[in-house]
């Protein structure tokens, strides 16, 4: 059963098949919440609200094939949500890597950690979900505007903007922590 | 390739490495969870009858509820009752740096700022309502605490981060706001020694917020961020990575002085020196020194006066509060602590118990120094540690906060 009947079915009341979209859906749905927020806790709240939503108002959705973006839209806004009804503060909390860097490494990974996780820190959780949106899950300007429900011209803008803050957060950190960037980038 | 873009494949990778999809533990709940939830009948959405361009019409936006004046309102009267009923007689207070009595400890919940008493696991609301407060410090005579409170949810999206410094007392009566600052580090903020400021680090410059009546003051002495660190003994004196006429590397800088900052240690080509402290006599400078070209990463205890200095095989250390230990990771990725005077790192934990992050704030001697707060990775979490810097076992204990920023310094 291919996801668009899985969706035309959830919305006519099927939850073994809303089951089945949570189960393909959530590992991403996931680790956006947790970029965004940086805190698990927080995450896992954001996620849920999301899939309750989804639901709740599956059978509103016209177009199952935007069934994605609406996910990732529902996602984005119940992260936002858990920042301005929670109050809380994203706080530095560290995400697994999913492999374990070589001993050897160690501090120097730790170290090219820190200037990015510092610098995104500074970034408010609206400027990290477009960040997210267009650098984890490679959604073009388009894909965030309608994922935001905002003009494509303000997508850009807070692309920009975000990616700006984020440089001259990074560019502070850096010449502090002296780290060799084509590492990373290589 | 310019540097604009290799920022974005940096980011890319980062977000790749740090968020990995996994299936989370708690998929089954959310599946049983929305099984109990109505879905909303088809005839209910009015996108379902009515054109989009319809719809967005009656989505107009609503005039917010003028959150901010009533909030500035209260801040106000909790102000103006504090500076009423502050009164009361001073305790003994702890000197600033050395060895002190262990008090209470500060911590972020759900951006309240809470303090507990390791000694009986009370906890205390210091602030609570709509704000979102978080970075809790401590000053050095443990009489007052400082904090961030975020000022940027509520302001247009395009723009940094923007806090508000906020000095309170014990029972967290507000003694001075700052202005907004945008793009303070959480993780620079340190109090003065004499109480009297305390400094943050917002992009590349020193800000002194006063901690009498929130006045704000840049600093230029060629701070080039990060960490910095007030020096033991010396009046407002402050040690960072800057600039001076000399060159890069070390500077220290009395901040009411500003055209005092000298460059004690010059940082050579691929290299960068990044301050981890003093000892608490002030004589010596504690260090990381990364060597881009050779790849290393050493610990280094500078004598300032002498020029004399040991090298530790580990990185970024945090000094015990009688500036005779540090701690610091070793090569293997594990927590150690070494002599200032030089020797082994010996190492106190796994590599699991790493600490999280190299600044400032990523480790806490207590202020006896019987143990040091840490938060290390645990599940999807994390939890806070108390490392025992002799080696022994570490403990998890129950009070002890993931979020624990600040031990609170008390007279012995």
């Amino acid at each position: 059963m291919d996801q668009r009947e899985l969706v035309e079915r959830a919305g006519r009341g099927d939850h073994d098949a809303f089951a089945q979209l949570v189960d393909v859906s959530i590992a991403r749905l996931e680790a956006v919440a947790r970029l965004i927020l940086r805190d698990p806790e927080l995450a896992r709240d954001a996620v849920q609200d999301a899939y309750i939503r989804a639901w709740r108002d599956l059978p509103g959705l016209r177009d199952p094939e935007r069934f994605d973006a609406w996910l990732h839209r529902l996602t984005v806004n119940a992260s936002l949500d858990v920042v301005r009804r929670r109050r809380r503060r994203p706080v530095e909390v560290e995400l697994e890597p999913i492999s374990p860097p070589a001993v050897g490494d160690e501090t120097s990974h730790i170290a090219d950690r820190d200037v990015l996780e510092r610098g995104f820190r500074r970034l408010k959780p609206e400027q990290r979900a477009v960040l997210v949106l267009h650098y984890y899950l490679g959604m073009p300007a388009s894909a965030v505007a309608e994922t935001l429900d905002i003009p494509m011209g303000t997508a850009q803008s807070r692309l920009h903007r975000a990616l700006s803050d984020l440089r001259v957060a990074v560019a502070a950190n850096e010449r502090g922590a002296g780290l060799v960037r084509h590492k990373v980038v290589a | 390739m310019n540097r604009y873009d290799a920022l974005e494949r940096e980011l890319t990778a980062w977000f790749v490495e740090m968020a990995a999809p996994r299936k989370p533990f708690y998929t089954s709940d959310i599946v049983q969870l929305t099984a109990t939830v109505r879905q909303r009948p088809r005839w209910a959405f009015p996108e379902r009858w009515f054109p989009m361009t319809v719809v967005a019409f009656g989505r107009r936006n609503v005039a917010p509820f003028p959150w901010r004046p009533i909030g500035l309102l209260a801040a106000l009267v909790i102000l103006l009752i504090a500076a009423a009923v502050f009164a009361g007689s001073q305790p003994r207070l702890p000197p600033p740096f050395g060895l002190a009595a262990n008090g209470v400890v500060a911590y972020t919940q759900n951006g309240d700022i809470l303090t507990v008493d390791p000694a009986t696991g009370a906890r205390t609301w210091i602030t609570s309502g709509n704000e979102n407060d978080h970075e809790p410090r401590w000053s050095l005579d443990g009489t007052r605490l400082a904090f961030l409170r975020d000022n940027s949810v509520t302001t247009v999206v395009d723009s940094a981060a923007i806090d508000v410094v906020v000095v309170v007392d014990r029972e967290g009566s507000v003694i001075a706001k700052s202005r907004p600052i945008p793009g303070i580090d959480p993780d620079a903020v340190a109090w003065a020694p004499d109480g009297r400021s305390i400094a943050v680090g917002a992009y590349e410059n020193i800000q002194l917020v006063d901690a009498v009546d929130g006045t704000v003051k840049w600093v230029n002495v060629g701070y080039d961020g990060l960490d910095f660190y007030w020096r033991p003994g010396v009046a407002r004196e402050l040690l960072f990575q800057g600039r001076t006429s000399e060159g890069i590397g070390l500077v220290v800088a009395a901040v009411d002085e500003p055209a005092s900052a000298s460059l004690i240690l010059a940082a050579p080509s691929g290299v960068t020196l990044r301050p981890n402290g003093w000892t608490a006599d002030g004589r010596r400078v504690v260090y990381t020194r990364i060597d881009e070209d050779a790849e290393t990463v050493s610990v280094h205890v500078l004598e300032v006066d002498t020029g004399v200095e040991v090298e530790i095989d580990a990185a970024f250390a945090h000094v015990s509060n009688d500036g005779t230990r540090l701690l610091a990771i070793d090569p293997a990725g594990r927590p150690c602590v070494a002599s200032v005077h030089g020797g082994p790192c010996i190492a106190i934990g796994e590599p699991g118990q790493t600490y999280i992050g190299m600044h400032a704030a990523a480790a806490h001697w207590a202020p006896d120094d019987g143990s040091i707060m840490v938060r290390v990775p645990a599940g999807d979490g994390l939890r806070g540690v108390l490392l025992d810097p002799t080696g022994g076992t570490n403990e998890q204990p129950s009070w002890l906060a993931a979020d624990a920023e600040s031990w609170q310094r008390l007279a012995r």
